[in-house]
């Protein structure tokens, strides 16, 4: 195909197209209020075999932007308002919803926060492994047997064929995070949603199972959105880094870009943020001032009134996304030298 | 379910309700057997010279009623129009029940909203009066009586399976089934269903009573069972003037009744602790 001028400028897209494409996403909650913003135009892209860290604040519309991914946010109240969501050429959010019911589980693949609760405990983890394999696979018992087996082997479970017996409630934490993996990976998916999958676990595990993500996703090249607050998890984990801040994406960098030259002030207070063994200090470096809710966001660039560098026109103009360097954007009219 | 049993078996007072509504269940069933007369018979040594009721004696274990009938035998078929009424009005209205609170709890929205409006009208109307007129418009006859209970009974189940599925729906495991790409029929059957199986075997179980004792007073009132067909509640309305020369008559189907309300209040009571769907494997 000719790349003239006379051409959509989306069917030039260059070789190879990313895997997921989430084009200016807008996604609103029906509050008493009236309606309220939670992403604002939100855009970014994973190639094939990708791991993209997704981070920030609590409630800076993170979650909600992957949740809409896989349409998951409970409507009402939650409106995606503008927006696509391509993934492998389809547009997620027009698809009907047996074909979008194909799609969650088989080609996207999603571990949650808490896998205290995200295991029904009714059933014997055998038993909810070979959910999936019948959803999507409609396989029969035995092979869902040697299937399940060998997922539990993948994710580092021992003794498999007595933990398909068991409860969610006779495993640890970690076992049964990496259950939750298990299930996720079932269909070798194309591309893993990971919402704080480490968050409710304890240091030494979490180290595992981040070892873990990372060990399957580079047997399975599948692409991986890791969502997190924690940026040492992104950066341990992620080739790419998304810095969201009140509903918007504020800085995209590769993980050494960001931590070598953060370009937006969010960015380098985030990295100034956490403490250091062996340097004491009286005060903990922080941002002043709190994110603002959801509904109170003023013109211009949400993280103004929190930032040493805004100027004038960051109050009145909401910055736009751009490239500072090659891989690396910034939304920001002021950003750090 | 061996599990379930194990506790059930514990708890000595559920045990205990069940042995008794056990018993009066194959007392009922095999009625003719042990039924020393028929309880359709008039006898005419049933009565007194005077014409009077017979108190309890060798003969008659229980006395007899004012037609002269043998009230032992009058309360095994009892048993049998009661514990049908009990078990099926009961069965019923909780399907009922659970079909829309279920509906309502999960799909929510408008659906919701309208069904649970619907309860609370049904709760604000006086459960007696509705069924009064419906027996009225509807010719009694023992299912057309199951058929009013139900009606008037499904109420509760819904509001309490209602209650309960909206919470489940929130738990993180349904949301974890829905990114797994399962199907709302599958949601609802496979993952909401379990967890609501204590609550509805335990009002299957509690509402029996409240279903025998509605059975009861639509027959003190006239409009249950119609008779000859003994049922609790019919015979207590029959002799009702007569309580204080023929106490027996009152005495015990008012008793039989007590007993099967508070069996099945406390074997409910026992399988709601033995189900419990998260006590599962545990000790």
């Amino acid at each position: 195909m000719s790349g003239g001028p006379v051409c959509a400028p989306r069917l030039i897209v260059m070789p190879p197209s990313p895997l997921l494409e989430v084009d200016s996403l807008s996604v609103s909650f029906a509050t008493d209020n009236g309606r309220v913003r939670v992403v604002e135009e939100v855009s970014f892209a994973i190639r094939q075999g990708e791991t993209v860290g997704l981070v920030g604040e609590s409630g800076c519309g993170k979650s909600v932007a992957a949740m809409s991914v896989m349409r998951l946010n409970p409507s009402p109240p939650c409106y995606v308002d503008e927006g696509r969501i391509l993934f492998q050429g389809d547009d997620l959010l027009t698809l009907d919803s047996v074909d979008m019911r194909a799609i969650r589980g088989d080609r996207i693949g999603m571990v949650f926060q808490e896998p205290m609760t995200s295991l029904n405990p009714t059933f014997t983890i055998g038993y909810q492994i070979a959910e999936v394999f019948q959803i999507h696979r409609g396989m029969d018992a035995a092979e869902t047997q040697r299937e399940s087996i060998d997922l539990l082997g993948m994710v580092g479970i021992g003794a498999a064929e007595r933990r398909l017996h068991q409860y969610p409630h006779e495993l640890s934490g970690g076992l049964r995070q990496r259950v939750m993996i298990a299930m996720a990976l079932a269909c070798r998916p194309d591309l893993l949603i990971a919402d704080e999958p480490t968050t409710a676990l304890d240091v030494t595990v979490q180290q595992q199972i981040l070892e873990l993500l990372r060990r399957l996703q580079a047997d399975i090249g599948m692409s991986v959105l890791l969502i997190s607050h924690d940026l040492g998890i992104v950066a341990e984990v992620c080739e790419r880094v998304l810095v969201m801040y009140a509903g918007r994406i504020v800085e995209s960098a590769t993980v050494d870009a960001l931590f070598q030259h953060p370009q937006h002030p969010y960015t380098v207070g985030l990295l100034a943020a956490p403490p250091r063994l062996g340097q004491r200090r009286s005060a903990l470096p922080t941002i002043p001032g709190t994110v603002p809710p959801p509904g109170q966001r003023s013109a211009g660039c949400h993280f103004a009134d929190r930032c040493a560098r805004a100027t004038e026109r960051c109050r009145a103009e909401t910055p736009v996304f751009e490239s500072v360097a090659p891989g690396h954007d910034v939304a920001c009219w002021n950003p750090a030298p | 379910m061996g599990e379930a049993w194990k506790r059930f078996k514990k708890d000595r007072v559920a045990l205990v309700g069940a042995i008794i509504i056990a018993t009066i269940s194959l007392a009922a069933v095999f009625a003719p057997l042990i039924a020393p007369y028929d309880p359709f018979e008039q006898f005419f040594e049933g009565l007194t010279i005077e014409g009077a009721p017979r108190p309890p004696d060798g003969e008659f274990w229980l006395g007899t009623d004012l037609l002269g009938r043998d009230l032992f035998s009058r309360l095994l078929y009892g048993a049998r129009t009661s514990l049908i009424i009990g078990i099926a009005a009961n069965a019923a209205a909780v399907l009922i029940g659970t079909a829309f609170g279920a509906t309502a709890g999960y799909v929510g929205g408008w659906v919701g909203i309208a069904i649970m409006r619907f309860t609370d009208l049904m709760m604000a109307f006086p459960a007696l009066l509705l069924a009064i007129a419906l027996a009225a418009i509807l010719k009694p006859s023992l299912w057309i009586v199951a058929l009013v209970i139900a009606l008037v009974n499904w109420v509760q189940t819904a509001r309490v399976i209602y209650t309960q599925t909206r919470a489940l729906v929130e738990r993180e495991f349904i949301e974890a089934a829905r990114a797994a790409g399962a199907a709302w029929p599958r949601i609802l059957m496979v993952h909401v269903l379990p967890h609501l199986v204590p609550h509805i075997l335990v009002w299957a179980t509690l509402g029996i009573s409240v279903t025998v004792l509605l059975e009861a007073t639509l027959s003190f009132l006239g409009i249950g069972v119609q008779p000859p067909t003994p049922s609790w509640g019919g015979i207590i309305f029959e002799s009702q003037s007569y309580f204080l020369s023929a106490p027996w008559l009152v005495f015990f189907p008012g008793i039989s009744i007590l007993v099967v309300a508070l069996a099945f209040n406390v074997v409910g009571d026992g399988l709601r602790d033995a189900l419990d769907p998260t006590q599962r494997g545990r000790d």
